[in-house]
């Protein structure tokens, strides 16, 4: 009863905001607006991170050939395509073969990545053909390619003409001919490789472009229900029972998930620590306000004791004060933040949605700013002894 | 009502103490109306100070109607204050961001009493002390004699047992000053309130019933019949003024 009139008294206090006081909510209102907005970046880049791996497979695997300096480990192609049988959560496979080429068409000479590999391929990494076919086990060691979709409008270019099958590019002083061209599409990051930027060919025509080919990825999808995990682990002891000293790398779109995760995490304290050094600002902004209003008002403080205030009617009234200063800062900070977050998730061209603890946080933040840099003031509002307050001028 | 027993009180400073009243005892009835005077140091404000529970004596106890105060908590001092007595004050110390009406209801605030009703009360007080029309009025938009009726109303919002006022008519001008002295004369007459004025002002000192004289922190004189020429210094001028 008696709190809540001592409320809505300590507001109507706060109606002649003052410039000082104005400051003051600018200040907690940029601490705050900076952890909101980075709140709902860091939500959204995690978010937009996850929603791109599933785009392309939360299901896909990675298995590389680990080089330990001296030792190169060397999969045949062969015991790659064996890994389906083993039964241990691995559906799919395609190996492939992967090296930087340049390609050369006209006069240009075109950077690009060459990729050898098993018709598998097409699927686990969601390629899809614009036109022409794609490169089948069936093509045996013929030059055929596939261009990707960057790759092929380079070379239209250079040649001055729309691509055809048939055409002809020279890769590794080979010449091969275009089958197909691909789809524009993302690059995956599991897999790694950009196929728009890629010449695919049949991986028995590797030895056409690759001086000592061997395969560099296998790439392979989870059976439904495996465990990334117990799978991973059963993969490298295939291979090491088989190859002697051998060793090879796995890689779970599980594990590049919890690295982004550690990644935002990391950037998200780093962002938190700046929003809260700007809160701390701010807070001191609130506490030099309400100091300045204290001394300002030592005849209202001597008077209200002397009507029947007690001591902490005085110091509830000033901490209210202080929690609605930084109230009004922080409401003003997630506006800012909120409207801040939305438009980089717009210029990032990503879907917004707030995140989950912004709102909880900027509240608790309220209340902490508020309590503990309007506590000093309050307390010595509260020590005024009411006869010399009555009598300061 | 007010019952004073061998209050003393000396305040400490670096340069030794220094003593501001000593063993004074008096007692006010209830209804009385009571000038208490004196020269400056000569307690008179310390006095108004302990009795007003916003200060407390080294020796000697204040009861207020058979409550004794002494050792009583900030909060039961509070409590008090905010029940049984009224202060009205020479600066006013009304708050410019409330109306008149506001600032007489402030008192009830710390009872606990609804907004609504508080407003209601305040209105009341307002009207007694002829300040009807003046109600969302600002203390700037208001002359000092209204001010001072406004501190007035307020200190009677809260019906206490006593009104403290220091100073009242010091800051204001003779014909308001003889307003506001008959306002507590018609409130003391009609409604029976209590009041001590403390005051520098002899023609306000006259129209009290019962004049207290202060000189060196002791009661000089109590003088409830005739006016007597005290506080002067023999030889000096007879201040026409007393008469």
């Amino acid at each position: 009863m008696l709190a809540r009139e001592i409320v809505v008294d300590a507001a109507g206090n706060l109606q002649a905001l003052k410039g000082r006081t104005l400051l003051a909510i600018v200040g907690i209102a940029i601490g705050t607006a900076a952890v909101i907005a980075m709140l709902h970046i860091g939500s959204n880049a995690r978010s937009e991170a996850l929603r791109q791996f599933e785009a392309l497979g939360t299901d896909r695997v990675n298995i590389m050939p680990a080089a330990d300096g001296s030792k190169v480990t060397i999969i045949p192609s062969e015991m790659a395509r064996g890994l389906p049988d083993q039964n241990i959560g691995i559906g799919e496979v395609a190996p492939f073969i992967q090296n930087g080429t340049t390609l050369r068409a006209g006069r240009s000479a075109i950077p690009a990545s060459l990729v050898a590999a098993a018709d598998g391929l097409y699927e686990l990494a969601q390629a899809r053909i614009a036109f022409g076919r794609r490169t089948s086990d069936l093509d045996g060691n013929s030059a055929f390619a596939v261009l990707g979709a960057d790759i092929a409008r380079d070379i239209a270019g250079a040649l001055g003409r729309p691509l055809a099958v048939g055409d002809q590019i020279i890769a590794e002083n080979h010449a091969a001919m275009i089958v197909g061209v691909l789809d524009s599409q993302p690059s995956n990051p599991i897999l790694g490789v950009d196929l728009n930027r890629t010449v695919v060919v049949p991986l028995g025509s590797a030895r056409r472009f690759i001086s000592d080919p061997q395969v560099t990825n296998i790439a392979a999808r989870l059976s439904a229900g495996a465990d990334d995990r117990a799978t991973a682990a059963a993969v490298r002891s295939y291979f090491e029972s088989r190859l002697r000293g051998a060793s090879v790398q796995v890689q779970t779109a599980r594990q590049l998930i919890d690295g982004v995760d550690q990644q935002m995490r990391v950037y998200g304290l780093l962002l938190l620590a700046i929003g809260a050094v700007s809160l701390v600002v701010g807070g001191v902004g609130v506490m030099n306000v309400m100091l300045m209003s204290v001394m300002e008002r030592r005849q209202e403080i001597g008077l209200r004791r002397a009507i029947g205030a007690r001591r902490r009617d005085v110091r509830a009234m000033f901490l209210i004060e202080a929690v609605i200063l930084s109230g009004i800062g922080s409401f003003a900070g997630v506006v800012l933040g909120t409207v801040a977050g939305w438009a980089f998730a717009h210029a990032s061209g990503w879907a917004f949605e707030a995140a989950p603890g912004a709102l909880p946080l900027a509240f608790g933040m309220t209340l902490v700013v508020g309590l503990f840099f309007g506590s000093y003031p309050a307390a010595r509002a509260a020590r005024l002894d009411p006869i010399a307050a009555l009598r300061s001028q | 009502m007010l019952q004073i027993r061998e209050l003393s009180k000396t305040y400490g400073g670096k340069f030794g103490v220094l003593p501001v009243l000593a063993d004074v005892s008096l007692s006010l009835a209830r209804g009385e109306l009571c000038a208490l005077t004196g020269a400056s140091g000569s307690g008179k404000t310390t006095l108004m100070n302990l009795i007003g529970l916003l200060d407390q004596p080294d020796h000697g106890e204040i009861q207020l109607d058979g409550t004794s105060t002494t050792g009583l908590g900030e909060e039961e001092l509070a409590h008090l204050r905010n029940r049984m007595i009224g202060f009205i004050f020479q600066s006013f110390h009304l708050l410019p961001r409330l109306t008149a009406l506001d600032n007489v209801a402030l008192p009830l605030l710390y009872r606990g009493v609804p907004a609504a009703r508080r407003r209601i009360m305040a209105a009341r007080a307002l009207h007694r002390v002829s300040l009807g029309d003046r109600m969302n009025h600002r203390p700037d938009q208001l002359s000092g004699g209204q001010r001072q009726r406004v501190a007035v109303a307020r200190a009677l919002i809260g019906e206490p047992a006593l009104l403290l006022a220091d100073e009242p008519t010091g800051n204001l001008d003779s014909q308001s000053s003889d307003e506001i002295m008959g306002l507590f004369l018609e409130l003391n007459q009609v409604l029976g309130v209590t009041i001590l004025i403390v005051t520098h002002d002899p023609t306000i000192a006259a129209r009290c019933p019962r004049r207290i004289v202060m000189r060196d922190g002791r009661v000089q004189d109590d003088n409830r019949g005739e006016l007597r020429a005290v506080g002067v210094v023999p030889g000096a001028t007879r201040r026409p003024a007393l008469c």
